[in-house]
Formats: structure tokens, C-alpha cells, sequence
């Protein structure tokens, strides 16, 4: 996921902002890490450069 | 894919085993994107040539719901793309797209963010076409447009695919066909307008066999059309 997608990523609970946390990254893109809402307490993962903003119920 | 007319498109949020096995398109993925390929090709081409002369009037940035492996977005330039199959997503990754695993419906993506929504041949295979509709609403510019590409109900393709839905195909049995009509009232509903509609695949099931061109308005027998609306434009007289 490029970084500036957080520009226009929001929290699809409650629209607020999603802090992005890093865990792996190349030169591109976020390519492990995760986006939190800290007003829902929930964690969106990043997983092969990809966010998973399906709702947290069906987040493994 | 098994045979010549074979064709679906992904965005269905019908279905849920895991993480990784989304969509009931999610375990034909492979098979799915090789239809592009394969016999799918020409159709494929056909209707990628139908876009061609809208797509400069569209205001960027531009997402597609429903991008599936990001084919059409790859083939028109779309740049970024939400869709619930994991599988297909990371095929649009590869393709170039940026790529969120999500349902249409939710409100993942700011306000006014995207110059153009793209549902190409997705909207019969979502659980809430009002509810992605208005979202598609919500997060286009106000001088944004809707872009819909379509197999409607009334044409020849659309009768074998609700045909074969009827049958219990795996994957047509989970898709709902509109009309011409129909999707111009989910339209408004959603708050649109219609301004434009381009009709291409006049070629039956089974029998495409060259490049057409495509023809400005609607059609019944064509295969696929294509509908662009605005917030706020003059409704289209048809």
C-alpha cells in the first residue's frame, strides 16, 4: 500500500483517521504492518501490500 | 472459461470461510483471470474499446468497486480498487493497482475523494447495490461521474447468464440482472443522473467473432452497455 492512500483511507467504523503502523516496507510501498483506528480500538491489517478493510468480524 | 460466453465479474460479499477465502469467486480466481486471456479475449477487447472515447471526459483520480484482478482497471488506467476476494486483489496488485480488500458498501474512503467510480460488470453481483451506489455518491467529487458497464437483463447475453443463474451456476447463481430501467432508477435513487449511455457486444453468445464498433445510446440486444452519470447533470433523454 503507498503511503499517500492514507491521505483518503478512513476508518470504516466511525470515518475518523487510521494511524499506519510498519512492520515491513521496500522503497514503494507498505508492504506488513497495520492501520489503527485508536477511537474504535481496532486494527485493519496490511498483508502482501494489501488493506484489509473488511469489517473486523471477519478478520482471522 | 469452460466455454465461449463464459464471463463474470468479481464483487460479490456473498460468502466468508476466512481471511484469505473471501468470495466464492475467490477458489476459480486462476481459472477466472485466464478467461480474459483465452475465449474471453475478443469480448474483452470489444468492451475495453467501447470505454475508450469516455474516458477522457472522466475527472480523475478514478476507482473501481468491484475490480476483481484489476483487468479493466489495468486495460482503462484506473488507478486504485476495492474488492472483498483477497485472491483477485493480489492479481491487481500485480497489475498495478492499488488495492483494498473491502465491501463496496463501506464507508472506507474519505469524502469527495475520487474524480470517477468505476462498477464494471459488478453491480449484478453485489448484496446492496443502493447501499454501494450511494457510497459511490458520497465519495466522487461533485463534479464526479459514475461509470457502470452492464449486462442488462432484456439482452441476449443477459438471458443465458439468468438462464444459467436459474441452473444453479456456481457463480451466476449468486448475480441479479437489471434492466435498462432498472438501473437508471438505482441511479437516481443513489442520487445521480444519467448523461450518457454507449452500447457495444451485438454479437449473440456463441458467435462473437470480430471487433465492433460501439454505438452511442441504449440498445436491448447489445450485450453491454455502458452508463455514465454526474451529481447534478441534466438527466439523459432516451
Amino acid at each position: 500500500m503507498k503511503k499517500d492512500l492514507m491521505e483518503i483511507l478512513a476508518c470504516p467504523l466511525c470515518k475518523g483517521p487510521l494511524e499506519l503502523s510498519i512492520e515491513e516496507e521496500d522503497e514503494k510501498e507498505v508492504i506488513k504492518g497495520s492501520l489503527r483506528c485508536n477511537k474504535c480500538s481496532v486494527s485493519y491489517p496490511i498483508e502482501d501490500s494489501i488493506p484489509n478493510l473488511l469489517p473486523p468480524e471477519l478478520h482471522s | 472459461m469452460s466455454s465461449t460466453n463464459y464471463r463474470t465479474r468479481e464483487s460479490s460479499t456473498r460468502g466468508r470461510q476466512n481471511n484469505t477465502e473471501w468470495s466464492p469467486f475467490d477458489e476459480l480466481a486462476l481459472e477466472y483471470d485466464a478467461w480474459f486471456d483465452k475465449e474471453g479475449s475478443l469480448i474483452f477487447f470489444i468492451e475495453v474499446q467501447a470505454f475508450r472515447e469516455l474516458l477522457p471526459s472522466l475527472p480523475k483520480p478514478w476507482l473501481e468497486i468491484g475490480v476483481g484482478s484489476g483487468r479493466f482497471a489495468q486495460a482503462l488506467g484506473i488507478e486504485a480498487g476495492v474488492d472483498p476476494s483477497f485472491k483477485l486483489l493480489h492479481m491487481a496488485r500485480r497489475r498495478g493497482i492499488n488495492a483494498f480488500l473491502g465491501r463496496g458498501e463501506q464507508e472506507l474512503l474519505d469524502e469527495e475523494s475520487f474524480g470517477t467510480v468505476f462498477l464494471i460488470v459488478a453491480l449484478c453481483f453485489l448484496d446492496s447495490p443502493s447501499g454501494v451506489l450511494m457510497e459511490a455518491k458520497r465519495i466522487v467529487i461533485p463534479s464526479g461521474k459514475l461509470v457502470l458497464g452492464l449486462v442488462l437483463k432484456e439482452s441476449p447475453w443477459g438471458q443465458l447468464y439468468q438462464q444459467k443463474k436459474e441452473e444453479g451456476h456456481r457463480f451466476y447463481r449468486y448475480a441479479t440482472f437489471y434492466s435498462c430501467d432498472e438501473v437508471v432508477r438505482l441511479i437516481v435513487q443513489a442520487g445521480f443522473t444519467t448523461e450518457k449511455i454507449v452500447s457495444t457486444l451485438f454479437q449473440r453468445p456463441h458467435e462473437v467473432q470480430h471487433v465492433e464498433e460501439p454505438k452511442e445510446g441504449y440498445f436491448p440486444d447489445a450485450g453491454f452497455t455502458i452508463m455514465v452519470a454526474g451529481k447534478g447533470a441534466a438527466e439523459l433523454e432516451r
